[in-house]
């Protein structure tokens, strides 16, 4: 089913809509297992919301009241919140009908889409291809149109990325534009709700529904009061957009050199819409520096963030003869090996001797970074790059996807700074290399979402690759 | 031979309606888990919000020791695994408390010793736990209530003066509303750490921490039982072990808990959910004002008026009652006059009906009233006393009571001139006695002119004007 | 950096982990300290603030001292695998 969110709002029968969209999902569990949970019920919440009737689907991360929430970890697989999520919420509020939980990476740690405790999300333009992650789930239900929109969580890229590979858009507002309240934190500064959909007016329409200051997340902007979904096609044509040279240079493989060329041809486009697009230098030092940063300072957070799970409140408790064996056996069974290693780091980098040269130093660079986009920002009002220097990667038997090893790709590390600074950051297709989906990232400064959207709904407009979908085989 | 270097760290539980980073309420229950909210209970997802009451009280109470207090509210998370501490960590402050360097100055065999306090910070209390045979019951009320933490520098030597200084301490606490600071509900708790040296000691002792001690009287006997058994150990040669200990009460002993490992690394580091928030400076300036005059400014000043130490150091145990005690000041009292009604006879009062002095009918005004019927000589102090009495039974003002039984004194000279010569007239016998040179037996002349009118003359005037009398004839 | 250090290290941190997770930890170990080497050599690294948020919010406000109704300890406990006279249970906490 490929109808966008207007297109669906004519639908008179929704609850009709909604169990078709439900047998969908379910046949589509054994090829593309994006579904911790799919619900069986149609509950809509208001009948008169802008949302009404809108089928979605939700990243297992976010706090659903009486509604199984795992974070795609064994430690939680039977966990079910009392309390809901402030976006959940709001979609609720605004008569949104939620669908199902979507797979994701273990508690939103990795970037395949194989590490999520029921197993690997597949890519459904070729199922032998990683989906991306950590929002796989969410990513692959939009791509392929069960449904019109989905929520995910975004701390690396993990909106942005798997919006790529999957061929959809994938947003990730300014840090603090949609609240956290209820999202299973990762990495609390770097955590970012974001939404996917198959065009970017259905991304704007639920970005106004969910943001908005919460009085449950301290770290939420206060209104803007612009409508998103009202100012997307003001005139672009004085924007002035930049790339970084160091990057796109860094194209070696034959792969990455295609999408390079789809990217300049993306931008020749833009320019052919009265847009600016020029390209500037920036420290390739630092940029090497841009995973090492995001992997210390999120190990780091994560550690901390997740010490709560120790089985006795709630969580998957294992049996233990004193306090500390329940809190061992629980964490030790419940969670998987590439999170406990995670943990060790992160844990490792915040010891008094070693923060210093370890978890310090990182937040300077992270400094560093941010202030030398800003001074950018300045002059630009935002910058593009290929999401990635590829298509999504094939999956290898055997081998451990995010396993930390040493190569550094360029062109694979740049969203982060999107997350370092918060800036509001969209990917959205912009090509096809080896029948895959390729998408270009724009980021622009913080706190301007509205003329983020508006400029991504240019580059939509001048690709035409609104809508794109990959049907359930 | 050895002294003892002592210093203290107090844990002071602060009376908010609600807890320090969720709105469930703070208050003492005897049921267990009955004030409770996500946030305590750290279900995935939840973000601290912090109490600005407080954050206002820590500053308060900071302010009155003298502390040098920030401009921003920044906080930290003290991060390690306890069955009673559902985060796994603790909001705590490490980097920028809201007191630095502060003091209380207390008097020590008539002279004052600047007590220095090293820092005062704001952080949240864990869960209780109830111990039973073979297992513990995990009680969440507790969790999260305000708890300001007070370290002072290792300047105490000996138990009388820890014991003035947290006497005192808790004053200040009291006086400025900031706890209740009961020991019976643990609202009050203190750590002692304590080493000993020898005079030609270059370095402090290794120290012994013990924890956790309820009351007053028991960290006096803590200190004592510690200094015995740390020298005992020293003088034959032996190791102090670095560890901590706790106090048990009917054991009167301290007793080895685990060994104090300094190796215990918090990884503390900023809190990234709770955003810088400025106090400005008209918010601190507030603070300021709030604090009323201390208990030792008070008590200086009531002994320079005239009122005895010891009934000086009565008033000002509870601000109610000094604040009681001035306002009757206020209105144009004796010091010493008013000091006396209020120890002598209003404080037993209080104490036999079980009233505050804020339940009590006497009001300042009414006392002040009753002073000034005694000083203008409407009354006689002896029926002032009985005036008393009936304002608080009947719950009458004291001139609506001397009225209504007409107990004015009779101070006009012409009525009690005709009295005494009516009295001299009736009891000749007695004028002869006097006449002969017994004048003692005036006593005799004085009780019969007041019997004869009723208790109600004024002495004085009775005495001058009988002498005069007398001696005519 | 060696695996039993490593083990003892994941002990306290609650969990255990496997010979040959441990393995791998130890690479990644040797990555790490290269990004730490990368990290120390930017230049004018020192120079900077750590940044803990990454924008300041001018209008952050702190919460009012107002009371919200209780979860009841049934909703609480609901997720709670062991629970006693309305409490979480646990094995014996020794002080």
């Amino acid at each position: 089913m490929n109808k966008s969110i207007e297109e669906i709002k004519l639908i008179d029968n929704k609850e009709e809509l909604f169990n078709q969209v439900i047998d969908e999902c379910k046949r589509s569990q054994s090829t593309l297992n994006s579904f911790v949970t799919i619900m069986d019920k149609y509950e809509c919440f208001n009948k008169e919301g802008v949302l009404s009737g809108v089928p979605y689907s939700l990243k297992d991360n976010f706090s659903t009241s009486g509604i199984l929430t795992t974070g795609s970890s064994n430690i939680l697989r039977d966990y079910v919140p009392v309390f809901d999520s402030t976006v959940y919420k709001k979609l609720k509020e605004a008569g949104a009908v939620l669908v199902g939980k979507t797979v994701m990476d273990e508690l939103a740690m990795g970037g395949s889409g194989l590490t999520g405790h029921t197993g690997a999300v597949k890519n459904p333009w070729n199922l032998e291809h990683i989906p991306g992650g950590s929002s796989a789930g969410s990513a692959v239900s939009v791509a392929t149109g069960m449904v019109p929109f989905s929520i995910g969580s975004d701390t690396g890229d993990s909106v942005r990325k798997p919006a790529s590979f999957c061929g959809v858009v994938g947003y990730k507002p300014t840090y603090g534009r949609v609240s956290r309240f209820g999202l299973f934190p990762f990495a609390s500064s770097l955590d970012h709700v974001g939404v996917f959909a198959r065009n970017v007016k259905d991304v704007a329409i639920v970005t106004d529904v969910i943001k908005g200051r919460d009085d449950f997340d301290m770290t939420t902007l206060s209104n803007d009061n612009i409508k998103y979904a009202d100012v997307l096609d003001k005139d672009v044509s004085a924007k002035k957009l930049f790339y970084i040279k160091e990057i796109v240079e860094s194209a070696k493989t034959e792969e990455s050199k295609e999408v390079i060329r789809v990217f300049n041809e993306t931008l020749d486009k833009l320019r052919s819409k009265g847009v600016v697009v020029q390209e500037v230098s920036f420290d390739k030092k630092l940029l090497e520096c841009l995973y090492p940063i995001y992997f210390i300072i999120s190990c780091a957070e994560s550690t901390s963030n997740n010490s709560n799970l120790t089985g006795f409140i709630f969580g998957s408790r294992e049996s233990g003869n004193s306090p500390e064996e329940v809190m061992f056996n629980t964490r030790s069974k419940g969670f998987g090996e590439m999170i406990k290693r995670r943990f060790v780091i992160g844990s490792y980098v915040l010891e008094r001797e070693n923060q210093e040269k370890l978890f310090l130093n990182a937040k300077r660079a992270r400094r560093m970074i941010v202030e030398k986009m800003n001074e950018l920002f300045k002059e630009y009002d935002g910058f593009v790059l290929p999401t990635s220097g590829g298509v999504a990667p094939k999956t290898i038997p055997n081998h451990e996807a995010d396993r930390l090893d040493d190569e550094y790709l360029l062109l694979e590390n740049h969203l982060l700074i999107g997350n370092f600074g918060g800036y509001p950051s969209i990917t959205l297709p912009m090509g096809m290399v080896n029948d895959m989906p390729v998408g270009i990232t724009l980021t622009c400064p913080q706190k301007e979402d509205a003329m983020c959207l508006n400029i991504a709904n240019s580059i939509e407009s001048v690709t035409g690759l609104k809508d794109l979908v990959c049907e359930v085989k | 031979m050895y002294k003892a270097v002592i210093g203290l760290e107090v844990h002071c539980e602060l009376n908010t309606n609600s807890k320090m980073f969720s709105s469930s309420k703070n208050e003492y229950n005897n049921n267990p888990n009955v004030n409770l909210s996500v946030i305590d209970l750290a279900f995935p997802g939840i973000l601290p919000l912090p109490n600005k009451e407080g954050i206002r009280k820590a500053i308060k109470l900071a302010m009155a020791l003298n502390c040098e207090v920030p401009n921003v509210v920044k906080f930290d998370r003290k991060n390690y695994y306890y069955p009673d501490l559902p985060k796994g960590y603790q909001i705590t402050q490490m980097t920028n408390p809201f007191g630095r360097n502060g003091y209380l100055d207390i008097e020590i065999d008539g002279k004052v010793k600047r007590c220095g306090i090293h820092q005062l910070h704001l952080e949240e209390d864990t869960a209780s736990m109830e111990h039973h045979l073979d297992y513990s019951l995990l009680d969440y009320n507790r969790c999260g209530v305000p708890l300001v933490e007070i370290v002072t520098e290792p300047c105490f030597s000996d138990e009388e003066e820890v014991v003035q200084f947290l006497e005192n301490l808790r004053s200040i606490i009291k006086y400025t509303d900031v706890s209740e600071a009961s020991s019976d509900k643990g609202q009050l708790r203190v750590d002692v750490n304590i080493s000993m040296m020898k005079d030609t000691d270059t370095h402090f002792g290794v120290r012994a921490e013990i924890k956790n001690i309820n009351s007053f009287n028991s960290v006096k006997e803590t200190i004592l039982y510690e200094k015995k058994r740390q020298e005992e150990i020293l003088s034959n040669g032996g190791v102090v072990i670095q560890e901590t200990r706790r106090w048990v009460d009917d054991e009167g002993k301290t007793v080895g808990m685990r060994e104090k490992v300094d190796a215990v690394d918090y990884k503390y580091y900023v809190e990234p959910n709770i955003p810088l928030v400025s106090l400005s400076d008209e918010f601190l300036s507030e603070i300021r004002r709030e604090i009323p005059v201390l208990h030792y400014e008070r008590r200086l000043k009531y002994v320079s008026l005239g009122v005895s130490e010891k009934d000086a150091k009565t008033l000002v145990k509870s601000k109610d009652i000094s604040d009681y005690f001035e306002k009757v000041l206020e209105l144009g009292a004796d010091a010493k006059e008013a000091s006396n009604w209020i120890t002598t006879r209003l404080l037993g009062y209080m104490n036999n009906n079980d009233k505050s002095i804020n339940e009590v009918y006497m009001t300042p005004d009414m006392l002040y009233s009753l002073i000034d019927l005694v000083n203008s000589g409407k009354i006689s102090s002896q029926q002032a006393k009985d005036v008393f009495l009936l304002v608080l039974e009947e719950e009458k003002s004291p001139s609506d009571i001397v009225r209504e039984k007409g107990m004015e004194q009779i101070s006009d000279e012409g009525k009690i001139r005709d009295i005494v010569n009516k009295v001299i007239d009736e009891n000749q016998p007695q004028l002869e006695t006097y006449k002969s040179g017994k004048t003692n037996i005036i006593g005799f002349f004085v009780g019969q002119v007041l019997k004869a009118s009723g208790g109600k003359a004024n002495p004085s005037m009775v005495s001058k004007i009988l002498n005069e009398e007398i001696n005519k004839r | 950096m060696n695996k039993e250090y490593l083990k003892k290290y994941a002990r306290s941190l609650e969990f255990d982990m496997e010979d040959s997770q441990l393995e791998t930890l130890v690479s990644e170990f040797n990555v790490l300290f290269e990004q730490m080497n990368l990290l120390d050599n930017l230049v004018g690294i020192s120079e900077y603030e750590p940044m803990d948020f990454p924008f300041i919010l001018d209008d952050a406000c702190l919460r009012e001292d107002n009371v919200s109704d209780s979860l009841s300890s049934i909703e609480a406990f609901k997720n709670a695998k062991e629970v006693k006279d309305g409490c979480v249970k646990s094995p014996k906490v020794v002080a």
